[in-house]
């Protein structure tokens, strides 16, 4: 697919010594579940609150189907909103909420009130119109936030942490819902977490910001798999960044580490010290370590239980942590030397930011 | 366990010695008054009875209509105090910086540092005939005689009574309307309402208990003000307070009970309205929770 529904282009903000956008450019589908994934000051809150109108870009575009949005106030740009503390109208009961965005809809009182009723239902609440907000709980208050948003169609749903002030269990059920919900509407939806498994597990598209960049911008599986830079790698738990001495031979790179030359895939220009990423999972550990196109040796400090998998706390020669995790849980002696081994696609070199 | 009955009676006495306070300070009086009101007045003096004659001389006399005058003057001075105090607190809670919220808010508390005496007899005297008012006007050449309905008018009392009452009505709306989330205001512009309809429907009725509270001082205070009415309504001119005391000083106080009574009751309903209206300990509670 190719149809892109919003467009920011160069878009610049600055407050005092923070920036959330240095020149930010990004385009997103129609259709799409698109997130912007970054550390809180990474400016993915305020760019979303330049899309919607709260906020105004310094300089640069906001562009909706082709027409600039750049200046038009928020109760122009027909977008929804969801905010991370719900915002629920507490003078209103939840049909009043709901129906809250249909006034100018041309809608009569049934159709309204089947709307109210049908929005309902999307996101789990059949019958709760009458019942007053402060009868609901926070995650009840967040369905309520999100029809009320859904109600009046809207070609865009942003949503700006909307599941952070919810507890864990009700989190990961509202991940599989807000998936759900957003592919039976069709709707676009923007959204906006500092929350990693969060991001992976409902995206089309994740953008990593740092600084008011996005530095990457892919698939769940490629951005978790591949990640560009040390910052994204960073990003997400159970990847290990580890320094080396890399240089360019043919396709392929030859990264130097800990005393001992490994071969990886990559492109590089030239030789320079660099960061290689490999995730914990794909480290093979003891009788498995021979499997593995590239041998090391490390220090096994400790080995934690951890339930589903243990993780292994390793260290390589040259005195950089590895941190290794295996659902087998093969069983090791803590504070030997051990085999490790690496499948060469596993091993990742990063661009430097 | 005798720990914990010693905190228990800590806690009783604590508690309890504020409420014998109002309870004799407050309620005490109110209800000599709300007796002395069904007593019989005799001559110079009055004796213990149970006649409703007092009420019948104030409801059926000329008492009354200073009683329904008093009362149509609190409430339009009301209505006319809450359409300049909304406004101004809106623009406090919504305009002002954060840190200079504090200096605007004492500058509307320094009229309530002044005498309320000397206060309205300043009126008095930049309203009158020689006033500075007159004086300016006919010194720019904009009237050829100085106004007379400046001083001693329905005009002069109701600017007597905003200038009094409604610096104070600015702090409990200014306290609701500050303690709404601004994503409240936020949301409904993503539904597609802008300025004015965002208002309507959601400021303004997150702010009525605010409004409510800033209602009943402004009424409470015009409707027993009697200062104002005697210093800038001019001879003869009487509201209830004016009355009362008149009744006071004819040595009626069976009557001027009926007619305190009558208001304390009229007062009670207000009140009672509120509580019925708006859930009171919400509005506190936010109060309490802010520091």
């Amino acid at each position: 697919m190719n149809d892109t529904i919003l467009s920011l282009r160069g878009v610049n903000k600055r407050y005092g010594k923070t920036v959330p956008a240095d020149d930010f450019s990004i385009d997103i589908e129609r259709g799409e579940f698109f997130t912007m994934l970054g550390p809180s000051g990474s400016g993915k809150s305020t760019i979303l609150r330049m899309i919607a109108g709260l906020e105004q870009p310094d300089s640069g575009q906001i562009l909706f189907e082709g027409r600039d949005l750049t200046h038009a106030p928020p109760w122009e740009r027909q977008l929804g909103m969801v905010f991370q503390q719900y915002a629920i109208f507490p003078h209103m009961n939840v049909q009043g909420n709901v129906a809250y965005g249909l006034r100018r809809s041309g809608l009569s009182k049934t159709e309204i009130d089947a709307r109210v009723e049908e929005l309902l239902d999307l996101v789990g609440l059949s019958g709760f119109a009458p019942r007053r907000v402060a009868q609901l709980s926070g995650g009840e208050q967040q369905r309520v936030a999100i029809a009320r948003a859904l109600a009046p169609r809207p070609a865009i749903l942003l949503l700006d942490e909307p599941l952070s002030a919810l507890d864990e269990k009700i989190r990961r059920e509202m991940q599989a819902e807000l998936r759900a919900i957003q592919q039976r509407t069709g709707t676009t939806f923007i959204y906006v977490t500092h929350d990693q498994e969060e991001a992976l597990t409902m995206s089309d598209r994740i953008a990593v910001l740092n600084a008011g960049r996005y530095v990457q911008c892919d698939r769940p599986e490629a951005i978790f798999k591949r990640p560009r830079t040390p910052f994204v790698a960073r990003f997400f738990r159970g990847c290990n960044v580890l320094e080396a001495d890399l240089a360019p031979e043919g396709a392929a790179v030859l990264a130097r580490l800990a005393g001992i030359t490994l071969r990886v895939p990559g492109q590089i220009d030239a030789p320079r010290k660099g960061h290689l990423a490999i995730r914990g999972e794909t480290i093979l550990l003891g009788e498995e370590a021979a499997a593995g196109d590239l041998q090391l040796s490390a220090h096994l400090d400790s080995v934690t239980y951890r339930g589903l998998y243990s993780s292994y706390a390793l260290r390589l020669a040259d005195g950089q942590a590895l941190a290794a995790t295996h659902s087998q849980q093969p069983e090791l002696t803590e504070g030997v030397e051990v085999a490790i081994g690496l499948r060469a696609a596993d091993v990742v070199v990063l661009d430097e930011e | 366990m005798t720990v914990l009955r010693r905190s228990n009676l800590l806690r009783l006495v604590v508690l309890g010695a504020p409420l014998v306070l109002v309870a004799a300070m407050i309620l005490g009086p109110l209800a000599i008054m709300a007796a002395v009101s069904f007593w019989k007045k005799t001559g110079l003096t009055m004796k213990p009875a149970f006649t409703l004659d007092a009420y019948a001389t104030f409801l059926g006399g000329v008492r009354f209509t200073v009683f329904l005058r008093s009362f149509w003057m609190a409430v339009s001075s009301t209505v006319i105090m809450l359409l300049i105090a909304y406004p101004v607190a809106y623009a406090v809670a919504r305009k002002v910086r954060p840190d200079l919220t504090r200096a605007v808010l004492f500058l509307f508390s320094v009229p309530f540092l002044v005498n309320y005496i000397l206060r309205t007899f300043s009126w008095a005297d930049i309203l009158g005939r020689a006033g500075a008012v007159n004086d300016a006007l006919t010194g720019l050449g904009l009237i050829d005689a100085p106004l007379n309905w400046l001083l001693f008018s329905e005009f002069a009392i109701y600017l007597g009574l905003v200038t009094a009452y409604m610096p104070f009505m600015i702090f409990p709306i200014w306290l609701s309307l500050s303690g709404i989330d601004r994503r409240m205001q936020e949301a409904s512009w993503m539904l597609g309402e802008g300025p004015m309809r965002t208002f309507l429907r959601v400021t303004l009725p997150l702010s009525l208990p605010g409004v409510f509270a800033a209602a009943i001082f402004g009424f409470v205070g015009a409707f027993g003000e009697f200062a104002v009415s005697s210093i800038l309504g001019g001879t003869g001119y009487q509201l209830m307070g004016n009355s009362i005391v008149s009744a006071l000083n004819v040595i009626n106080y069976p009557l001027a009970a009926a007619m305190s009574s009558f208001s304390v009751l009229i007062m009670f309903g207000l009140l009672l309205a509120w509580f019925r209206l708006f859930d009171l300990r919400l509005f506190l509670g936010k109060i309490m929770g802010r520091s």
